[in-house]
């Protein structure tokens, strides 16, 4: 479970707060989605949640834990997927999964097994000599997908996971999230992907300018089934939806 | 030449920009910048400017065309040495190929481009190294105004033979570099090795000039007055060797009109003809190269299994990843290797220049002064060059770059992972030091038992010395850097390094002096104590330093936003 209260935080001595305010519970069981336009608070918001930016106001709780109080105890229940693709290039995909399953604590009778599994359903199998460097932006992706997994995170964050995914793996990556959300643990999932987040999630976030504007179940937020999630977007993030007739 | 013109605005821009970390307290960057390089260097300069003005005074007409050919050399082996990492890191790491080869412009201006970014950066050597040596010269030979305004020209045209030289000899090593893609080990060794052998070449043919006529008749008390003579005898040499520089030496001094006009035209045209050799052969073979670099090779993958390895302690776990990472990216890899690899053959080189015939007679090891005086000459040696050319500590935290966020998301403890990156430093650097250390009781005539006194002591004050530089980085990381080596060598860590070693080597050198004027007025030799004492220093100052950075670690650490 992921609880945000009241949470803020500016950049430098800017006068507009990225986050502002955000008071947010993601349940267990539960795929949660998180929306927003370009800059309105979401990539700031995940880096809090996992401990990659300081907090300027309020609390983030991951299943209890405090990440700003005792951050390693909380990052032990988190697997991140970034949305830069980046790691560490110069190991090959089998070092860098044996350097995660140390650091992470994975006991050892379970690695090999864990590795195996995901990296076939991600046909990575046959790469897994070469340097990261060498891969394409998807396979890195999905380096990255099968590392974040390897300890069986209570909490799995995904910071536009589908981008550069072919969609044999984009189709598995969505099972495999609804898969680990109805094993009882948390996915925090942010995308611009609508049609993607419309048919995964459980709930939906949608924030702006660093505040939360909705939060809901699709049907609630959507009040009419005639609605799609993309109207209820545009409306709510307050888009220019005047046509260009030039 | 307007495409030639924006992509070397654009290069340099994003180059320069590529800032530090944002803090409220970086205003003062530059100007601290500044004032660290003044402090390291001004005491070299005003030493190196001194003597040539001496030099000046003695010289008269017959020699000073050699003087300032031999002068505006020097200025030309500081660029040179300077400029290898540099060529082989923008002109040549292809890093940005993609974006470049998508443009519509010829391979020919991309390189032409790259070549005129690195000459603009080594314009600021040929500078400095002009105003501090070859400027003294003509006020202390008082030559005329004819001398000043080809010493703005020389500035100009100084850094181009060297450079051109570099780009034509890195050719075929850049072309072979580039058919190890994906072999990031193999291709740090190639680039490592390359840089050995250039400098090699380069040392032995600064020691060559050791061998000239009248070095044997050294004379310690009056440097200016042996310099002088040394022209004097080998003018002609001079001359033929150094004619690139004697043509615009020539041209500065020459009382004949004709004479100055030749003189110059012959060297601007040697210039542009070593300019058209490089340009023919980047014509040739640049394009290739930079298509080349984009294509990833992959090896057939030989096992398809997920190969377990046995689990350690995270600490060795993060110390062993971070080696493997750094030596497999070439950029970083050659820094990485290239200084620890150089420490113990320029003291291999020192030692058997220190044995020769000539210097065995004025120093009498047997002598505990001279014996205890060259031990401390080596661990000034090591301290300084070891310390500021250590940069698996002077860029810990900037070099994780993009993957910074690991050490941020990892559930690690701060201090481990520091210290994980302390134990790769102290670990790289202490071979190095071994090596000398091993090297210096092979060679010299002191005692086996001096190797764990001329190693220990630079390891301590490096492990101290870490802590501070790893406290500075983490203070002001560059994160966004585009070309490591361009990134380091314009970071004010490079700079403070080099002042922390400074400091380092002055305090040491008021420890040894005491004990050495003990020795010359008292005959005490308590030399054994003075090894004590710098010991004893060496651990209070890396606990103290060890324990700053645990303390404000986590401060600096937490203020990073990425």
């Amino acid at each position: 479970m992921i609880n945000i209260q009241n949470v803020s935080k500016t950049y430098g001595n800017s006068a507009k707060k990225a986050v502002d305010n955000l008071t947010l519970t993601v349940n267990d069981g539960e795929i949660f989605g998180f929306l927003g336009p370009n800059g309105a608070g979401k990539s700031t918001t995940i880096k809090m949640i996992c401990g990659i930016l300081s907090i300027d106001e309020g609390a983030i709780s991951i299943d209890g834990i405090d990440i700003s109080q005792n951050p390693i105890q909380a990052k032990k229940l988190l697997g991140f997927v970034p949305d830069t693709h980046e790691t560490y290039e110069n190991l090959t995909a089998n070092e860098y999964l044996n350097f995660v399953a140390t650091i992470y604590e994975v006991p050892s009778n379970q690695v090999k097994q864990r590795a195996e599994k995901l990296l076939t359903l991600f046909e990575l199998d046959k790469v897994l000599n070469n340097p990261i460097k060498t891969f394409s932006h998807g396979m890195k992706q999905k380096i990255l997908v099968v590392a974040s997994l390897l300890h069986n995170p209570k909490v799995w964050i995904l910071d536009e996971p589908l981008t550069g995914l072919d969609p044999q793996s984009a189709y598995q990556l969505k099972l495999l999230m609804r898969k680990h959300a109805d094993e009882g643990n948390t996915v925090f999932f942010s995308s611009h992907v609508i049609d993607v987040v419309e048919k995964v999630c459980d709930r939906i976030a949608i924030v702006d300018n660093g505040s939360l504007v909705v939060v809901d179940t699709l049907d609630k937020i959507r009040q009419n089934k005639d609605v799609s999630l993309e109207q209820v977007f545009l409306k709510v993030t307050g888009a220019n939806l005047e046509e260009n007739n030039d | 030449m307007t495409k030639f013109f924006a992509l070397v605005k654009a290069m340099f821009l994003n180059q320069q920009r590529a800032s530090t970390f944002k803090s409220k307290a970086s205003n003062k960057k530059g100007v601290s910048t500044r004032l660290i390089l003044g402090i390291v260097f001004a005491p070299l300069l005003m030493l190196m400017a001194v003597q040539t003005y001496f030099v000046g005074t003695l010289s008269d007409a017959t020699i000073q065309k050699e003087v300032i050919s031999v002068l505006m050399g020097a200025c030309q082996g500081m660029v040179f040495m300077f400029s290898i990492p540099s060529m082989l890191n923008v002109v040549f790491s292809c890093n940005d190929a993609e974006r470049l080869l998508s443009m519509p412009v010829k391979p020919i201006t991309i390189f032409t481009a790259k070549l005129t970014l690195v000459y603009l950066y080594e314009l600021a050597t040929s500078l400095v190294m002009s105003l501090f040596l070859i400027l003294p010269f003509g006020i202390g030979a008082g030559l005329g105004v004819q001398f000043y305004f080809f010493l703005i020209v020389a500035v100009v045209i100084i850094p181009l033979l060297p450079l051109l030289l570099v780009a034509i000899v890195c050719f075929p090593f850049a072309y072979l570099s580039n058919y190890l893609q994906g072999k990031g080990f193999a291709k740090t060794l190639v680039t490592t090795l390359f840089f050995l052998v250039v400098m090699g070449a380069y040392f032995a043919l600064v020691l060559s000039f050791g061998s000239m006529e009248g070095s044997d008749q050294m004379d310690f008390s009056d440097l200016a007055v042996l310099l002088v003579n040394l022209f004097s005898q080998n003018s002609q040499k001079i001359s033929t060797f150094a004619f690139f520089n004697y043509w615009l030496a020539t041209a500065m001094v020459s009382t004949n009109f004709v004479e100055i006009i030749l003189n110059f035209l012959a060297t601007l045209g040697l210039n542009l003809v070593s300019l058209a050799l490089a340009v023919l052969l980047s014509n040739l073979l640049y394009k290739k190269m930079l298509s080349k670099s984009l294509e990833k090779t992959s090896k057939k993958a030989k096992d398809t299994r997920f190969l377990q390895e046995k689990q350690s302690n995270k600490l060795l776990t993060l110390a062993m990843c971070d080696l493997k990472r750094l030596l497999r990216e070439s950029q970083m890899g050659f820094q990485v290797l290239a200084m620890p690899i150089l420490i113990p053959i320029i003291m291999a080189v020192l030692c058997f220049a220190l044995t020769t015939d000539g210097i065995n007679q004025q120093l009498n090891f047997s002598d505990p002064f001279y014996s205890n005086l060259m031990l401390i000459m080596v661990v000034f040696y090591n301290l300084v060059i070891g310390i500021s050319g250590n940069v698996l500590a002077m860029y810990p935290i900037s070099r994780e770059r993009t993957s910074f966020f690991m050490m941020k998301t990892m559930p690690v403890s701060l201090k481990t992972q520091l210290n994980a990156k302390l134990l790769l430093s102290t670990a790289m650097i202490t071979i190095s030091y071994l090596a000398t250390a091993v090297i210096c009781v092979t060679v010299l005539p002191i005692e086996w038992y001096f190797v764990f006194v001329l190693a220990l002591l630079p390891i301590i004050f490096s492990f101290g010395s870490s802590c501070v530089t790893m406290l500075l980085d983490l203070r002001k990381p560059i994160l966004d850097w585009t070309n490591f080596q361009t990134s380091l060598k314009n970071s004010p860590n490079t700079w403070w390094t080099m002042l922390i070693a400074l400091c380092l080597l002055f305090a040491t050198l008021i420890v040894a002096g005491l004990f050495v004027a003990l020795y010359q007025v008292a005959q005490i030799d308590l030399f054994w104590l003075m090894y004590v004492v710098l010991i004893v220093l060496g651990i209070v100052y890396s606990l103290i330093a060890h324990s700053i950075l645990m303390k404000n670690s986590k401060k600096y650490f937490d203020r990073i936003e990425i």
